[in-house]
């Protein structure tokens, strides 16, 4: 077999475990197939054991609670996040000063710092729950989540940008491109969510559940965060009311909150399963 | 009762003996059948059959023509034998007075 045609071979083996992938490639070697039959043979093998894995409620709860849930109020984050960040940063590259939002430029960079924290805290904890939970299902529920933050949710802005009929043809970029831009991680804040839930998922994948003190902190944490999102977001809420003269009513934070509980779930997740509570409270807990 | 893919890989086993591992299985049922399983089918049977107790399977050290990679041996166990036996009876069974087995018997 010629190394390229075995390197593909390789590359579709690595869903399998360690062991089984050293066994599956020392078999290919002696029996001598073609690449076709050896890369069919393996690929046939990684699909029947992805389909073990789920067979088991752990890849479904990784797939739906946070490639699902947490991911789309994430994409809300990361998209208020990046444009913010970007106007900002235009804004004062070209003109020297701060986009005018209608409040202090303190004020708009203490919000754009609260902002990244609760996304580094999101993007972690949801990583380490979705490594923690998915086990070798990982390397499928882990592109979904990375789909879903930075694609899916501006998928219908994208696609309402290239079809627009208000913008002249000339300004209309074709959708395979503007959805490659979508999928590339090329903004501080994209990148920021890539490498924190990176992270998250090896240490989720290594260590699947953390003690007691450390998913206590991290609860600490995110509250904190949902905190701080709650007290500088009620700023430009201020100023959208004082704006509109009253025909715009302020969200209070009873409503803003619900996109961050919903995002908050793996926190209590972590919690209930860390090392001495899960014990304690009887929860049944294991990656597949 | 066993399948009849999982009859052929303990059979397959049993005449191996001490060499029998996944590739020299699958070689011993491709030689028998006609035709290659596939890799996939292989490995996901010993599995259900190592949950059943029917065979134990090992890592052995890896060989040279192999690359020095590992090959899982199995050894089929005495509750696979008698499985694998009761499932031979039912076949002799089922087919006895039947046209292909007689043609069979009279060769």
């Amino acid at each position: 077999m010629r190394s390229m045609n075995w390197k593909l071979i390789e590359l579709a083996s690595l869903p399998l475990e360690p062991d089984e992938r050293t066994i599956i490639l020392g078999d290919l070697v002696e029996s001598g197939e073609t690449c076709t039959q050896a890369l069919i043979g393996v690929l046939g093998l990684v699909i029947r054991r992805q389909i073990e894995l789920w067979r088991n409620w752990q890849p479904w709860l990784a797939l739906l609670g946070v490639a699902g849930l947490s991911a789309y109020f994430l994409s809300g984050l990361l998209r208020e996040l990046d444009s913010g960040l970007i106007i900002q940063t235009r804004t004062y590259l070209h003109y020297g000063v701060h986009y005018e939002m209608g409040v202090s430029a303190t004020k708009d960079i203490i919000f754009l710092a609260c902002a990244t924290l609760a996304l580094l805290i999101w993007s972690w904890t949801s990583g380490v729950v979705l490594g923690s939970l998915s086990g070798r299902s990982v390397w499928l529920t882990g592109i979904l989540f990375y789909a879903v933050v930075v694609v899916l949710s501006p998928l219908v802005v994208t696609f309402a940008l290239s079809h627009s009929s208000q913008a002249p043809s000339k300004y209309r970029l074709p959708l395979a491109v503007l959805l490659l831009l979508r999928f590339a991680p090329m903004s501080p804040a994209k990148l920021c969510f890539l490498i924190t839930a990176a992270w998250g998922i090896v240490c989720g994948v290594r260590r699947p559940r953390l003690t007691t003190g450390q998913a206590f902190t991290l609860a600490a944490a995110g509250l904190g965060a949902v905190a701080l999102m709650m007290w500088t977001g009620g700023w430009y809420e201020d100023v959208k009311e004082a704006i509109s003269n009253g025909a715009w009513h302020a969200v209070p934070w009873t409503k803003r909150i619900i996109p961050f509980l919903f995002m908050s779930w793996p926190l209590v997740y972590l919690v209930g399963t860390s090392r001495d509570l899960g014990r304690k409270l009887g929860i049944r807990y294991g990656s597949v | 009762m066993l399948g009849e893919f999982e009859y052929l890989l303990l059979t397959s086993a049993v005449r191996l003996g001490g060499d029998a591992y996944g590739a020299a299985i699958r070689q011993e049922i491709g030689a028998h059948t006609g035709h290659l399983c596939s890799i996939g089918a292989l490995y996901t049977t010993i599995d259900r059959l190592e949950k059943k107790g029917f065979v134990k399977t090992w890592m052995s050290e890896g060989t040279r023509e192999r690359g020095g990679r590992a090959k899982r041996m199995v050894c089929v166990t005495s509750a696979g034998v008698q499985a694998a036996t009761e499932f031979y009876n039912a076949v002799v069974g089922v087919s006895r007075g039947v046209s292909w087995a007689q043609c069979e018997i009279a060769r």
